[in-house]
């Protein structure tokens, strides 16, 4: 039996299992069109909303708790050990943390440089994901939503 | 920021990193060997030479090599106090002790523990300052309720920002 030990170790799950939504093309649910009614199963993966907008909105939420994910390469591990703060409080830890505060409190606590860093961050991500086209699928999710949530928080 | 602050706020990070490798030729060295294995890999665009003194840092602690992570320390102690720029500190705050703490930080407590002490007390302050930022406890650097004090005065502050803005 899984047991998420806090918010953040369940939206770290959530985020790799979470199917695509079911109006989106995806491997795991079929089209709504096709397939035959299936009998409801109470699963937290599979309690997504209905419309596709709420959908990404409840992703982008889960991706800002999500706590740093535990990557096989080496130097994706290298990269989330500096995007991510131990025992953090509030959020994730994550840089996208420190630029959604930034952003909050009208740069004036830190100037822009929480931003600049998210930037370095993306870059690196971006890199390593057009560097490892065959690494795990894991180790890809797990950049890509690094990446995502980093993306959102300069938003 | 304007452009007369970060003209000088530029010149002084680079006087920082010039006296840094007069002073540590081997920290030069390493940087040198090192820079081009990461431009395939889109290390910093800002600062790479930040992140290249967070990996020869590392090498170094998770080796205890202590005198030579002392002595790149002090330097960087000293030149805090003696910089009068608030950006030059953000900078070095974000760039540099931000990234080596999470990083060690996810290295093991005992390596965090090992750099805190090390640490003088303008540096500590910058850890403190990305500590309440993310409201984490960095292990050995603050005092018995210093921390939940701190956060406090910090929520309240920032409730103020928020209004300003």
């Amino acid at each position: 039996m899984l047991v998420h030990h806090n918010a953040y170790q369940l939206a770290s799950f959530l985020l790799v299992n979470l199917p695509n939504h079911p109006h989106q093309t995806g491997d795991r649910f079929e089209s709504k069109k096709t397939s035959a009614p299936t009998p409801v199963v109470q699963h937290p993966i599979n309690d997504v909303p209905e419309n596709p907008v709420s959908h990404e909105a409840m992703k982008t939420d889960l991706r800002a708790m999500m706590e740093k994910p535990v990557a096989q390469d080496p130097k994706l591990a290298s990269i989330m050990d500096d995007v991510y703060k131990e025992n953090a409080r509030v959020g994730s830890g994550s840089t996208g943390d420190a630029v959604r505060h930034e952003l909050k409190t009208g740069e004036k606590v830190g100037g822009r440089d929480h931003y600049q860093k998210a930037n370095d961050s993306i870059n690196r991500l971006n890199k390593w994901l057009n560097n490892n086209p065959s690494a795990s699928k894991i180790d890809r999710m797990a950049a890509e939503n690094v990446l995502k949530d980093l993306l959102n928080s300069k938003e | 920021m304007t452009d007369i602050n970060k003209e000088e706020t530029e010149l002084s990070i680079k006087i920082f990193f010039d006296n840094a490798y007069s002073n540590f030729p081997e920290l030069k060295t390493y940087i040198d060997n090192n820079l081009h294995q990461y431009e395939d890999e889109g290390y910093s665009r800002f600062y790479p030479d930040f992140q290249l003194i967070i990996d020869y840092l590392t090498e170094k602690i998770l080796n205890s090599e202590n005198e030579i992570i002392k002595k790149i320390l002090d330097y960087i102690e000293f030149y805090l106090s003696k910089t009068p720029l608030k950006e030059v500190k953000n900078r070095i705050q974000v760039f540099f002790f931000d990234t080596i703490v999470n990083r060690l930080g996810n290295k093991g407590e005992v390596y965090i523990r090992k750099f805190i002490s090390m640490l003088g007390p303008e540096s500590r302050q910058l850890c403190k300052n990305e500590d309440l930022i993310y409201r984490a406890e960095t292990a050995g650097l603050w005092a018995e309720g210093e921390f939940d004090k701190a956060l406090s005065e910090f929520y309240k502050k920032n409730i103020e920002l928020k209004k300003d803005k």
